[in-house]
């Protein structure tokens, strides 16, 4: 069953986009078409490639096995015997020994593989392809110096992992999502031909038994992420300010965090703009106008210490506890010179504070590492590195004097040292603003800032009511999942909440009510299991007057299950709007029907459709609009489900999101997404996590334990020019 | 109608109000009677979302041509207008990535792609034109160039991608709160001269010294983190330049929005005011490039707008207004909703015309207005046949009161393609400036070069 086609995230966002290069119009659709919608193309379950674009003209892509006689059906059985294939060009040295009837290594890639290669595969990956943006790009047979090249590049794909299988395997047999669809269906020749590849690079040299699994993200060296340079956030700004001066520059001064595709740490995404930089320095003035004003308690100078020696003392410490680190003999040279300008104490004290707070040291995480003996290319941070790296990930501020001690007494360089800072760190009460923070990233509620609902269907939506969502949230993470049972399990599946009296309307418990605060409920455990089915998620996930099983569908895709979904070129569908008779279901069947979207939206929309009975502001309801019962019945693969607790069953089987969730912590923890070639070191916190049985605390410490968090490349600094 | 209906409710119809102290200070002196031989700046408008293009589209081409519904509140400045048709933004197709918005926002005003196919955070390869504009004309102002929103959107769960660009990577990000676009260009008001030439040289002192930071840690980074580091040092620099120059004399202009105002949702309090703003900036030569953006661009409601008496977006048939312009190209919100926009531009172009700059040049002779949106027809969501309209003065010696028409095929061809691009749009636009330009953007053998036939004669 072929689903050769890349498809949409959001429906109703659809690009039709030319993609016609190298003749490879894989995808139904032809966009020059009215209506768009065209005829699906058939890569078959026998890895016949043959595409057709739906004016009918045959791609022409090298490799392309359009009548060059080659099916995709490699010869030879699966248990090593000699191989009937022929051969393609003889580059290969002889690796490890070939008797008993077995071909070595590189024969094995030079033909069986290298033949699945090109016929599967090289029509869209190849550097003028549809694939072209991804990481696997090969070289068509008929240029010099394919073998060598596509061997490099496969073996270093083949090693990602998937769980614990092989993300190349995964994708290619649809396990995984593909843009090509499945290729290799399990059982064929060519999937055995990759099974077998893998599991000879599990032990190199001759016959394998193919059966032996492929080995995955074997533990040799030390991993290690890219760590670009990283502003503090304005959370992190103003906590910090508030941390070193016990003053506050409020919640507005400091430039808003710009989200990437992930979370409020992303630094890529925070370039400091024209007007981040006045903002910056507007946030630093105000912060020294506030500590200036009370210029003695800034100050702290001990009793009997004259002004100026107090001053001086100021200048030389305030700077160290803002960088986070000792200054360099150059940044105490130029901030001294603060000693010599201004008419009065108060004055330069201001000018210094101003300076520091506008200083880079101050706003970006350091990055200073020293290479490793053994493994040059990989620097471990600084002790000092570390402790701002632990501090602003668990409490979003500067290093405590706990933390700053550890530092400064080199108390940070083995992982059992960080280890017992975060255990520390995690026990503190302060990090329940990062959960919170954490979890609104994660569930995308920043969109209750601007979101706006029909009066006429929710008069009751109010920013109060926004608001108590918000509370609700925060609660529910802080108070039902952390202080309780901090696990996976508790955040899907935990029943309780916290609700004030507009709450209990929405929810239907105002019977339950006493006074007119807070208080905790216990609601229904199949209708309202965990993070999916509160309130502030589903008021976010929907539009002005109706729920929306895409939105939902897809943030469950997305961010629960971690599946990556590329949007689709060249296609132009436009979706029937609501009748009397219709329901969303029949609305949406157009994704399902066409299918260039239906690879995704096979998925996504059953998906949304299990949270149907609540509508756009999270409130239960048993039948739509128009009147027809609510169907949240969806089936996703083999997986049946009625309604949202059978959905995160079914999606949770083989802990998907499990796994995933313990990726977003890391993703969250190094400001950025996790790229392909890093997935073995999270698959080792997800690991862990899978060990703890989704404990949440430990997963928080296992992850600034990680090699990653610890490690960066060596810097290549340039040479100083002259 | 939305939340805001009711909220609205609450919203005191008193109207936006904003002092006007340049009249009486430049009442004394009389316009130019000659417009000078460029533009001296550039304003920009721009809307999300394309329009109905059957419906903007003006009819007759050259100088006699008639506007379109959409246009309508532009009529009394026909003869100050050139409306361009059928250009087409040809970036999309050198991406392989981003969804429709991704893809049309970060190339409509750079004509760049993406600059790393695939990445997780995908920016175009350059920066965008009025940028590029910004560094040649306005770098002696105070500020380099100043960016005024209108609301903020809800963007359907993702960030929206920006559509202005001081580099790769490195977005413009507008004010949308009027209050804060006041002080800062205006100040916060009072302060005698010698407690604002004392500011001036502390904020110089202050500064000096976090350049001085930023040299040192600067040799512990790599490559990679120094360009970052860079790009925040360029910020540095024109702070420093905004802060030390002589202060701002104009009078100060005062604000007064209804009460109830929100800026987030109020977008018709908000446009007045931003627009006044942005008027008495260039009036007092605070910059030479100012951009104005329509943020709600996704499902904006427009509550101060109605369709026979019903909201623009009909209830229960639309999920919101993003969807009514995929799925309604009948519908008459859609004409009502983009014509409001017009009718902002038509009320920038009104304040620009009675208003004087420091030269005594009346505004709107001496700037280049331009206004577009990110695609043609909003249905089709593509980037072929962009809906253009400049205003205001192209250079002395060149006509306005014109309909340039570049259409292949009519407005309801979609996937036409023209011969003609922003590309060369934009090399006209350096050109009518001073430059000498001969591309913009990205170049290909298969994009058009050279200036936009036609345009500046």
């Amino acid at each position: 069953m072929a689903k050769p086609s890349q498809c949409a995230v959001r429906t109703l966002l659809l690009l039709p986009v030319f993609l016609t290069v190298n003749g490879c119009e894989l995808l139904g659709a032809d966009p020059m078409a009215p209506g768009g919608g065209g005829t699906s193309t058939n890569a078959g379950s026998s890895g016949t490639a043959v595409a057709t674009s739906a004016t009918g003209e045959t791609s022409t892509s090298t490799g392309a096995s359009n009548g060059t006689g080659s099916s995709g059906v490699v010869v030879g059985s699966s248990s090593g015997a000699p191989s009937g294939g022929t051969s393609t060009t003889a580059t290969s040295t002889t690796g490890g020994s070939s008797g008993g009837g077995c071909i070595t290594d590189d024969q094995f890639f030079d033909t069986r593989v290298t033949e699945v290669l090109q016929t599967d595969c090289m029509l869209c990956h190849n550097q003028g392809g549809i694939a072209a943006f991804t990481r696997n790009v090969l070289i068509p047979s008929s240029e010099s110096g394919h073998l060598a090249a596509n061997r490099a590049v496969f073996e270093r794909l083949a090693r990602i992992p998937a769980g614990d299988e092989s993300l190349l395997l995964a994708k290619a047999s649809g396990r995984a999502d593909h843009g090509g669809g499945t290729r290799l269906p399990e059982g064929s020749d060519g999937n055995n031909v990759i099974r077998e590849f893998l599991s000879r690079l599990n032990a190199p040299g001759g016959c394998v038994n193919p059966g032996a699994p492929p080995m995955m993200c074997p533990e040799t060296s030390i991993g290690v992420a890219k760590a670009p340079l990283r502003r503090l956030t304005d959370v992190q700004l103003r906590n910090s300010v508030q941390d070193l001066l016990q003053v506050d520059v409020g919640a507005t001064l400091y430039p808003a965090t710009t989200r990437g595709e992930g979370f409020s740490t992303w630094p890529l995404a925070n370039v400091v703009s024209s007007s981040g930089a006045e903002n910056i320095m507007l946030a630093a003035e105000r912060a020294a106008s506030l500590a200036t004003a009370n210029l003695a308690a800034t100050l702290g100078c001990n009793g009997g210490e004259s002004q100026d020696v107090c001053v001086a003392r100021f200048v030389a410490e305030f700077p160290a506890k803002a960088f986070r680190r000792p200054l360099t003999a150059q940044e105490t040279a130029t901030l001294q010179v603060v000693l010599t300008v201004g008419t009065t104490p108060a004055e330069r004290v201001g000018i210094l504070i101003e300076a520091v707070l506008q200083s880079p040291q101050f706003l970006y995480l350091d990055v200073v590492g020293a290479p490793l003996a053994g493994q040059p290319e990989v620097e471990r941070f600084s002790d000092y590195a570390t402790a701002a790296r632990l501090s602003y990930f668990f409490l979003e501020t500067t290093p405590d004097p706990d933390l700053r001690a550890a530092a400064s007494e080199g108390r940070l360089r083995t992982v059992e040292q960080v280890r017992t800072q975060a255990t520390r760190l995690v026990g503190d009460p302060r990090v329940h603003a990062t959960l919170t923070r954490f979890h609104e990233d994660l569930a995308q509620l920043y969109q209750l800032d601007t979101i706006a609902k029909d009066p006429a269907v929710y008069p009751q939506f109010t920013p109060a009511l926004v608001a108590a969502m918000r509370e609700e949230q925060q609660r529910f993470v802080t108070q039902v999942v952390w202080a309780d049972n901090p696990t996976l399990d508790t955040l899907l599946y935990s029943n309780l909440t916290f609700t004030n009296p507009a709450l209990d309307t929405l929810y239907g418990t105002t019977g339950a009510r006493t006074g007119t605060g807070w208080e905790a409920r216990t609601l229904s455990s199949t209708l309202r299991p965990g993070l999916l089915s509160r309130t502030a998620f589903l008021t976010a996930h929907s539009y002005s007057a109706t729920s929306s099983p895409v939105r939902r569908g897809a943030f469950v895709m997305k961010r629960m299950l971690c599946r990556d979904m590329t949007p689709p070129p060249g296609i132009n569908l436009v979706l029937p709007g609501p009748t009397e008779t219709n329901t969303i279901r029949d609305r949406l069947a157009g994704h399902r029907n066409t299918p260039a979207c239906a690879s995704c939206h096979d998925r996504i929309d059953p998906l949304g459709f299990s949270m149907e009975p609540y509508g756009a502001l999270g409130e239960h309801r048993t039948a739509w609009e128009n009147g027809i019962t609510v169907d949240a019945t969806g089936m996703v693969g083999t997986q049946a489900f009625d309604g949202v607790l059978q959905m995160i069953q079914s999606m949770n089987q083989e802990n998907a999101m499990r796994d995933c969730y313990a990726r977003q912590w890391y993703a969250f923890a190094h400001g950025r997404g996790v790229e392909e070639d890093e997935l073995c070191a999270t698959r080792r916190i997800e690991r862990t996590f899978a060990a703890a049985n989704g404990n949440i605390r430990d997963l928080l410490v296992s992850v600034v334990s990680s090699d990653m968090f610890l490690h960066r490349p060596t810097r290549v600094i340039p040479p100083e020019m002259p | 109608m939305t939340m805001r209906l009711t909220r609205r409710s609450l919203l005191s119809r008193g109207g936006a109000m904003v002092a006007l102290p340049f009249l009486s200070q430049f009442a004394a002196r009389r316009a130019h009677a000659a417009r000078p031989i460029r533009p001296k700046r550039l304003v920009v408008v721009h809307s999300h979302q394309g329009m109905v293009l059957n419906q903007w589209m003006p009819t007759g081409s050259g100088t006699s041509f008639t506007l379109s519904p959409i246009l309508q509140p532009l009529s009394p400045f026909q003869d100050q207008l050139v409306v361009i048709s059928g250009l087409d933004n040809a970036i999309p197709s050198f991406n392989s990535s981003g969804n429709g918005h991704q893809n049309a926002d970060s190339s409509v005003l750079t004509c760049q792609p993406f600059q790393t196919q695939g990445a997780a955070t995908l920016v175009p390869n350059g920066p965008s034109v009025e940028h590029v504009l910004a560094q040649r004309i306005s770098h002696t102002r105070p500020f380099l160039r100043l960016d005024f929103g209108i609301g903020q959107g809800n963007w359907d769960g993702q960030e929206p991608s920006a559509v202005m660009w001081a580099g790769a990577g490195d977005p413009v990000t507008c004010t949308t709160d009027p209050a804060r676009m006041l002080t800062a260009v205006f100040g916060t008001g009072g302060g005698s001269e010698d407690a604002l030439a004392r500011l001036r040289a502390r904020r110089g002192s202050v500064l000096d010294l976090v350049k001085q930071n930023f040299s040192h840690l600067r040799r512990q980074l790599d490559a990679d983190d120094r360009a970052r580091l860079d790009a925040h040092s360029d910020k540095i620099r024109e702070l420093e330049q905004r802060v030390l120059a002589a202060p701002n004399t104009c009078a100060r202009p005062v604000l007064s929005p209804p009460g109830g105002y929100d800026h987030v949702f109020d977008d018709d309090v908000s446009a007045p005011l931003q627009i006044e703003l942005l008027v008495q900036a260039l009036a007092c030569g605070q910059t030479n490039v100012a951009t104005l953006s329509f943020m709600s661009g996704h499902d904006p409601t427009f509550p101060w707008l109605n369709v026979n008496g019903g909201p623009v977006v009909p209830t229960g048939r639309y999920d919101n207004w993003h969807a009514m312009i995929h799925e309604g190209r009948e519908e008459p919100g859609l004409v009502t909703g983009f014509t409001w926009y017009a009718s902002q531009v038509a009320a920038l172009l009104q304040r620009m015309a009675v208003v004087l700059d420091q030269d005594g040049d009346n505004l709107l002779e001496s700037s280049l207005v331009l206004w577009t949106t990110e695609f043609g027809n909003g249905a089709g969501h593509n980037t072929y046949k962009l809906p253009i309209v400049l205003a205001g003065h192209l250079g002395q010696g060149i006509p306005m009161g014109r309909h340039l028409d570049f259409m292949v095929g009519t407005t309801e061809d979609n996937w036409t393609s023209s011969d003609n691009t922003t590309n060369q749009l934009f090399v006209s636009l350096l050109r009518a400036f001073g430059g000498t330009d001969t591309n913009f953007g990205h170049t290909h053998v298969s994009l058009p070069d050279g200036p936009l036939p036609g345009l500046l004669g």
